[in-house]
């Protein structure tokens, strides 16, 4: 798997911060440039002030000027009131712009000094003026129109403190038209201050933006280079090639997700390939299948696969007996001969992962350790230890849900059986399964067809038989007759020709009847007619009606009855059985006694016919019950061979069973065994 | 009719066995029967006379007709003898191999039968 | 001596005539002044005596003999040089010059109403009140 992929720095976050110290210059870049404007801003307002100070100095100075010239006519004049009137309105004006003077001059502490100076110099004059017009009205009222050297002292003292005033007021312009050059001066000298920070500003500004632009861009074109580079690769179809990632961003994740993705894509890619593999086998397999007709051909084509294809070391193939209690081995490759003896046979019930995959339908992989697991299985044995570097797996043949038999593979142990692996081994269990139904199907017709083709052939040859003497019996009467010589036949010649000719006709209707009853049990269509009936009466009742033929025979019956069972059975179809065992034995063993002993030993009822023929050898007790086979002798009376074969199928209907028994006496015993079966 | 001249019938059949003998007696000729090749087989090497014809079923107990065929051909004094076969499956390749003279076909048609004979007998 | 003599000859010989008295307010402490404490009063250069009291100078008319003579003896300076200087220094220092009175009567007068006043009148001044004369102290 790919490593995890951890993010540690954010392009995002690069920006963001980058932006934010953006912000920051450009808020610092409008307080520094207000900062730097401040001053010449409080220099402009300060020099309105000064303008303003200036203007009420004027004014004061005019006024002054007034007064003064105002005092240059006291003497002339008469009338002191419009004087005084003129000397008040002035004073109060002076005293008015003064005022305003003071508080303009606020941010001038050293033009108070002045303007105090000034306002004294105008008091003290005032105060001198008031002084001189009393003087100048006493005198009037005193002395006419004359001024007196006193008079003229004191106005000389009121020309000196509005002199002191004016140079006050003089001094005050002064002082203000200095500092308004100075502050010109230095708003003057400092107008290049803000442009000169703003441009320091910008400067740093572009330079940081710059650095950091190109270093983020540096870095993000180099992450989203490799990656394009890496798309290109993967377009081209290396998918083994991997990325590396070369910082852990926004662009390392996109990288770290197209790692993932590009892993991804192989695996899917590979699994496709390793699919479309698999597929492609299993549909070769299926093509010889379907050219396979016997399981032997099947058979071939699986263990070539297994070996071939899948690296299988050993195999077997195990199919249901037809008794369904046992698994028979139908082959087994890469293993030796004494094993395949061993298990020749397994019992159904037994606990070894055979039966167990058979019995639960389900596939089984396991190792050879597991194999201790199963009780069954001999784990001191040979084969174990051969098995111990392997892997099995056990795979059920199933056809319409019914499990019929079960594949085993054995593997180097370094077999991984992964979802795809055993999919694939349940796909050609299943298709094995399919084409050994198949030819199971086809070999079962081809028997069907083959014992068709022989029962035809032996039963028209049967039928031929009986025919032959019928025939000519009858053409040597007929040809007899045209030649006139009937008369020479002797009647005992004639009666012998009748014999025979009624014995062939019998034979033939035996013949049919049994053929008829081969196609019942061949198409299954036997059907049973069940009812309560006494073995002991019904041999009683045959042993009656054949007496006759019995006595032909020169048979003796001997019945002993030494337990009776009345069974629930079709009465017809075991007397028929019976009746074919009395006359075997009377054709077989002519002119001997034959011995029926009736016994039920533990619920089975036992019917034991024997003569005292020469026997039937042991090889062949089994065969003789096989369709169209006979114990041949020379006494053989014909038939077909059927009788035998009709009688254990009977038998085995009534879940019972038929058998030749070892005898020390001379001559055959045939058994009957029926479940004493009672009312179903 | 030719002296010692006889027939030796091999068939199984009791009764087939019976009928031919009977009507190829009624015909003058000689019958010797025999139940199987190898009650036959036996006959043959003890008997001075041998047969001029022999009438051979195939489907026998012991040993059949192409047993016996076989083991007549093997024996130089035998071998000669004609050998008709009666058989209820009719002509096939085992009987052309065995160069049988001629093949019956069951059931007999009686006066094929005697044609057959009196036209080997006498060969 | 002799040095002494040169000085006497020098200084009043030529002066009998137009010689000024320097007169200052009677609460003024002060008994004597250096020509170049009258020079620099009379420039403005000095605005207050060393007891803080501000100076006020009294001139006399430029029509009287006696003026010329102080101008040249204590300020070192022609009428119309001192006339150029009171245009420079209204325009750049905003000080006027002094207030000319006529009379030495005029004068004294004057200086007796202001505590820091000084004034000069002609020799020929003797008394008034309110102020006292003072001597030149020598340098």
């Amino acid at each position: 798997m790919l490593p995890e992929f951890k993010q540690t720095s954010s392009i995002v976050n690069h920006i963001r911060s980058v932006m934010v110290v953006i912000a920051f210059f450009i808020l610092l870049s409008i307080m520094a440039l207000y900062l730097s404007s401040l001053s010449t801003l409080q220099g402009l307002q300060n020099l309105n002030t000064a303008n303003n100070l200036l203007n009420l100095n004027m004014q004061i100075m005019e006024t002054v000027n007034s007064v003064e010239k105002n005092l240059d006519k006291l003497n002339a004049q008469d009338d002191f009131s419009e004087r005084q009137y003129i000397y008040q309105t002035n004073h109060k004006l002076i005293t008015e712009l003064m005022g305003e003077s003071f508080k303009q001059a606020d941010h001038y502490p050293e033009l108070n000094g002045l303007l105090r100076n000034t306002s004294d110099a105008i008091a003290l004059f005032d105060a001198q003026r008031k002084m001189i017009i009393k003087k100048l009205l006493e005198k009037s009222a005193a002395e006419g129109k004359k001024n007196s050297g006193e008079t003229m002292a004191e106005m000389l003292i009121a020309r000196q403190l509005m002199l002191d005033s004016k140079e006050s007021l003089r001094k005050i312009q002064i002082y203000i038209k200095q500092e308004n050059d100075r502050k010109f001066l230095r708003i003057y000298e400092r107008r290049f201050i803000p442009l000169k920070v703003t441009g320091v500003l910008a400067v740093v500004f572009l330079c940081f933006v710059t650095i950091s632009g190109l270093l983020i861009t540096k870095r993000v074109s180099k992450s989203i280079y490799n990656l394009l580079s890496a798309t290109d690769r993967v377009a081209e179809g290396n998918l083994d090639y991997q990325v590396s990632i070369l910082e852990h961003d926004e662009i390392g994740k996109l990288t770290s997700a197209f790692n993932q993705m590009t892993f991804s894509l192989k695996n899917n890619k590979d699994k496709l390939t390793k699919a479309i593999d698999r597929t492609t086998r299993l549909q070769a397999i299926t093509a010889a299948f379907s050219q396979a007709l016997t399981p032997e051909q099947v058979y071939d084509i699986i263990f070539k696969q297994a070996f071939e294809s899948l690296g299988a070391l050993a195999g077997a193939i195990v199919l249901l007996s037809e008794d369904e209690n046992n698994l028979e081995l139908k082959r087994l490759e890469g293993q030796s001969e004494d094993v395949y003896l061993r298990w020749k046979k397994i019992p159904l019930s037994s606990e070894v992962p055979v039966s167990q995959v058979v019995r639960f339908k389900l596939p089984l992989f396991i190792t050879a350790a597991e194999l201790i697991n199963y009780k069954d299985v001999d784990i001191n044995n040979v084969e174990i230890s051969f098995h111990s570097e392997h892997a099995f797996a056990f795979l059920p043949l199933v056809i319409s849900s019914e499990a019929f038999g079960a594949i085993s593979f054995s593997f180097p142990s370094s077999k991984i059986f992964d979802q795809e692996e055993k999919d694939f081994l349940m796909a050609l269990a299943s298709q094995c399964a399919q084409a050994i139904h198949r030819s199971q199907l086809y070999d079962n017709a081809k028997k069907a067809i083959e014992a068709r083709d022989e029962f035809l052939s032996i039963a028209s040859h049967e039928l031929r038989t009986p025919l032959t003497p019928l025939k000519l019996q009858i053409q040597s009467i007929s040809r007899q007759l045209k030649s006139g010589t009937l008369e020479t036949i002797t009647p005992e010649r004639l009666q012998r020709m009748a014999e025979i000719s009624d014995n062939q006709i019998n034979r033939l209707s035996t013949l049919i009847d049994d053929l008829l009853d081969v196609s019942r049990i061949t198409s299954g269509k036997f059907n049973f007619k069940k009812e309560f009936f006494s073995l002991k009466l019904m041999i009683q009742e045959v042993l009656k009606q054949y007496s006759q033929q019995l006595s032909d025979t020169h048979s003796v019956p001997d019945l002993v009855v030494e337990q009776d069972t009345v069974g629930y059975w079709d009465k017809l179809r075991i007397e028929q059985v019976f009746i074919n065992l009395l006359t075997n034995a009377s054709k077989y063993a002519p002119n001997r006694p034959i011995h029926i002993r009736v016994t039920n030993e533990f619920h089975l009822a036992k019917i034991k016919i024997r003569d005292e023929g020469r026997g039937i050898a042991p090889e062949d007790r089994e065969r003789i019950f096989n369709r169209f086979e006979r114990v041949a002798s020379r006494e053989n009376v014909g038939g077909l061979g059927l009788g035998l074969y009709i009688s254990k199928q009977i038998v085995e209907a009534h879940q019972g069973r038929i058998y030749v028994e070892e005898s020390s006496q001379a001559g055959t015993v045939f058994t009957v065994e029926l479940p004493e079966e009672k009312l179903i | 009719m030719s002296g010692d001249k006889y027939v030796l019938l091999i068939e199984d059949d009791l009764d087939i066995n019976e009928a031919i003998q009977s009507i190829l007696e009624e015909e003058g000729f000689k019958v010797k029967c025999t139940f199987n090749g190898r009650e036959a087989i036996e006959f043959l090497k003890d008997t001075s006379t041998i047969p001029s014809l022999i009438l051979l079923d195939i489907m026998m107990p012991y040993m059949n007709g192409y047993e016996f065929r076989e083991a007549q051909l093997k024996e130089p004094r035998i071998s000669n003898i004609p050998t008709i076969i009666l058989s209820a499956a009719g002509k096939h390749e085992d009987i052309e191999k065995l160069h049988f003279r001629e093949c019956l076909k069951k059931p007999l048609d009686l006066e094929t039968l005697i044609d057959v004979v009196k036209r080997n007998i006498n060969s | 001596m002799k040095p002494l003599i040169i000085f006497f000859l020098l200084s009043f010989s030529p002066l009998i005539a137009q010689d000024v008295v320097i007169i200052v307010n009677e609460q003024n402490p002060i008994t004597e002044i250096t020509r170049d404490q009258i020079r620099n009063f009379f420039l403005k250069n000095v605005r207050q005596w060393p007891s803080g009291t501000p100076v006020r100078f009294f001139d006399m008319s430029d029509t009287r003999e006696e003026r010329r003579y102080f101008l040249r003896q204590y300020v070192k300076k022609t009428p119309r040089e001192v006339d150029l200087y009171w245009i420079g220094q209204k325009l750049y220092s905003g000080n006027s010059a002094p207030l000319q009175i006529s009379s030495d009567a005029m004068i004294a007068g004057v200086v007796s109403r202001f505590p820091g006043a000084i004034g000069y009148v002609s020799s020929a001044f003797t008394e008034a009140p309110g102020v006292k004369k003072i001597s030149i102290k020598k340098d």
